[in-house]
């Protein structure tokens, strides 16, 4: 059956469910517009949404009767766009890469973070910092390589320490995870130490994240990566909700489990390697933003990923409105925002579900 | 056309817990296996469903070796219930059974994919729980949803007409009596309907009523198999439970009955011996 034979067999009376799971990706997907056009109008230089809209569809060759001035212009194309973009592409890479890494742990635990493929992508970018690029002169592609490469070997070590007689065990996966976060702690302490000042200063940035650093130049290839593994991941739906029955199930069911894991483990460390290289390590966003989807229209991973990346497209972009503003004309890391908010929000939602369950 | 293993060994932690053993499963029959805790039946039946990595022995699902077919062409072919299967998200119970479609896809249109799903949550009697969230039902409840999800992944007879194969571990272990029944009644339809069916259970009686033939494992080898009338004798569960039984046939299907004599029960301690035992 194809997509457009399925759409128009639809029958929203028939399955409720999925018209909830159509209707909350609509409501993502306009909330997520009307928060781009915000965030491109709030800033030093005030552009309304009437005016981002027209210097939007200007380049698409129309003309609108909206005036604006030069300064509104460049702001919005050279300064406010690719940072959005990268906004857009590091929240969605996240979210997907939080569903996935959930999905195939089997964990609702599972994020980037806490598996330690963030710290080893932090380890990688910052010693590419301190030691000057280790003299490898990648340009602009050095960096993102850095970082991936730090990362797939962080996530490989994780999975390595979780597998015993052949598969996965969680709470060792938990403990391994813990393990790598602490050596990839230590790492960057070393790393810290060796640092001079002014590259202290810089290093921070990797820390608390932040989109400060977008250039067209810059997120060129980082948008690649992880375009490459959202890619990837986007196609594994289907198994991942074959696994959430086990790993020896989803085998029964004919998916190729072994295959599924690496290009999972891959294509996490692939964009999230290369999101954090441009932005540094923004927390929460890859656990909570597959909680929220799944409380609202059930673990279908068919509607979790694309919900995943829509909600953290949605929370990156809104929390980088926040931290260019709230102590402007600073700005405050990203990763602070996203955790300040998001830790608060979890802890809430977490309470909200245990009152729900006692009720039901 | 048949599912086979042969000669399967299976060792864990030094030990054996699978010693050479042989069974074949043919189209259009239902085979029980049983036999006390810890006799390698459930090794016996994930060996057959290519589940062990250390496997000795092989495993020849129509005609080809099960380690030379691709996993989605064995999964369009036999479909396994696990003893306790588990779930790792809040799913639907039609999300649940629905993957039992996803071998098939492609293969099938969307009408038939709708109609086996319907089709066998109506035989695992789910059907009225197809909207509830998995985590609300009763661990009988979800056993049936899972077995529904096995149903539907072999619904229909593969169009080049290669046997299916139902690989069923402890399916009435969380069942009330009438489920225990209707499943083993279900599973029993899917022999006749041409596929071959591999029971493990417990319940010997159970057994004799649905079981074309029997296969009685104990310390991890096959010690007798044969119709339920043939291997299930007073002498053989002597010996392999250490249970005194009283067998007789019933009157309308001439498959054995058997009870239990209460003064036969293996023999262990009572509470008050072992308490005494203990403090000694």
């Amino acid at each position: 059956m194809t997509a457009i034979d399925a759409a128009l067999s639809f029958n929203p009376a028939r399955d409720p469910m999925r018209l909830r799971r159509m209707v909350t990706l609509g409501v993502l997907a306009i909330a997520l517009i009307l928060a781009l056009i915000l965030a491109l109008g709030i800033g030093a230089v005030a552009i309304a949404p009437s005016q981002v809209v027209a210097i939007l569809v200007q380049h698409l060759g129309i003309t609108t009767g909206v005036t604006f001035d030069s300064y509104q212009e460049a702001a919005l194309t050279s300064v406010r766009l690719p940072r959005l973009l990268l906004a857009l592409a590091s929240g969605a890479t996240l979210g997907i890469a939080g569903a996935s890494l959930q999905a195939l742990f089997r964990n609702p635990l599972a994020e980037p973070l806490l598996i330690g493929v963030s710290g080893g992508a932090a380890c990688g970018a910052v010693a590419w910092i301190v030691f000057g690029g280790l003299g490898l002169g990648l340009g602009a592609w050095g960096l993102p390589f850095a970082a991936f490469g730090a990362s797939l070997i962080a996530t490989a070590g994780v999975m390595l320490g979780a597998r015993g007689e052949g598969r996965l065990d969680i709470s060792t996966l938990l403990l391994s995870g813990l393990a790598m976060n602490a050596l990839t702690s230590a790492i960057l302490g070393y790393i810290i130490y060796l640092a001079t000042e002014s590259q202290v200063r810089a290093l921070t940035f990797w820390m608390l994240g932040s989109l400060g650093g977008a250039t067209w130049d810059a997120i060129a290839p980082a948008a690649l990566l992880m375009a490459l593994g959202v890619g990837a991941l986007v196609l594994l739906t289907r198994p991942f909700n074959a696994l959430a029955l086990g790993e020896a199930e989803a085998g029964h069911l004919g998916v190729p489990v072994e295959r599924v894991k690496l290009v999972t483990v891959v294509a996490v460390a692939l964009g999230v390697g290369a999101s954090t290289a441009l932005t540094g390590v923004v927390g929460f966003v890859g656990l909570v933003s597959p909680h929220i989807v799944r409380l609202i229209g059930g673990s279908d991973h068919r509607f979790v990923i694309p919900g995943s990346a829509l909600l953290g497209a949605l929370i990156v972009t809104l929390a980088d409105v926040v931290a260019r503003t709230l102590v402007a004309p600073a700005e405050l890391p990203i990763g602070v925002v996203t955790s300040a908010i998001g830790a608060p929000f979890f802890f809430w939602l977490l309470r909200y579900r245990t009152h729900q369950a006692v009720r039901r | 056309m048949s599912l086979k293993g042969s000669e399967l060994s299976v060792r864990a932690g030094g030990k054996p817990i699978l010693r050479r053993a042989s069974l074949e499963v043919r189209p259009g029959e239902l085979v029980a296996i049983v036999g006390p805790n810890g006799a390698g039946k459930s090794t016996l039946l994930k060996a057959l469903a290519g589940e062990n990595s250390n496997l000795l022995g092989s495993v020849v699902l129509n005609g080809r070796a099960l380690k030379h077919w691709r996993a989605e062409e064995i999964a369009l072919q036999r479909a396994v219930l696990p003893q306790s299967p588990g779930l790792a998200f809040p799913f639907r119970v039609w999300d649940v059974v629905e993957l039992g479609r996803y071998p098939l896809r492609g293969l099938a249109s969307g009408d038939e994919h709708h109609a086996a799903i319907t089709g066998a949550m109506d035989a695992a009697d789910v059907t009225r729980f197809a909207e509830r969230d998995c985590r609300t039902l009763s661990g009988g409840e979800l056993h049936r949803v899972h077995f529904a999800r096995t149903l539907a992944q072999i619904w229909a007879p593969l169009p080049d007409g290669r046997a299916r194969f139902l690989l069923l571990d402890e399916p009435t272990a969380a069942l009330d009596l009438s489920h225990q029944h209707a499943i083993l009644a279900r599973a029993r339809g899917v022999a006749s309907d041409g596929a071959g069916v591999l029971v493990v259970l417990h319940d010997l009686n159970l057994a004799a009523a649905f079981a074309d033939r029997v296969v009685v494992m104990d310390k991890g080898g096959i010690v007798d198999a044969g119709t339920p009338g043939e291997t299930l004798t007073t002498a053989l569960i002597q010996s392999v439970w250490g249970v005194e039984t009283e067998i007789v046939r019933d009157p309308a299907t001439g498959r054995p009955r058997i009870y239990v004599r209460p003064q036969g029960i293996a023999k262990l301690r009572t509470i008050g011996e072992a308490r005494a035992f203990a403090a000694e």
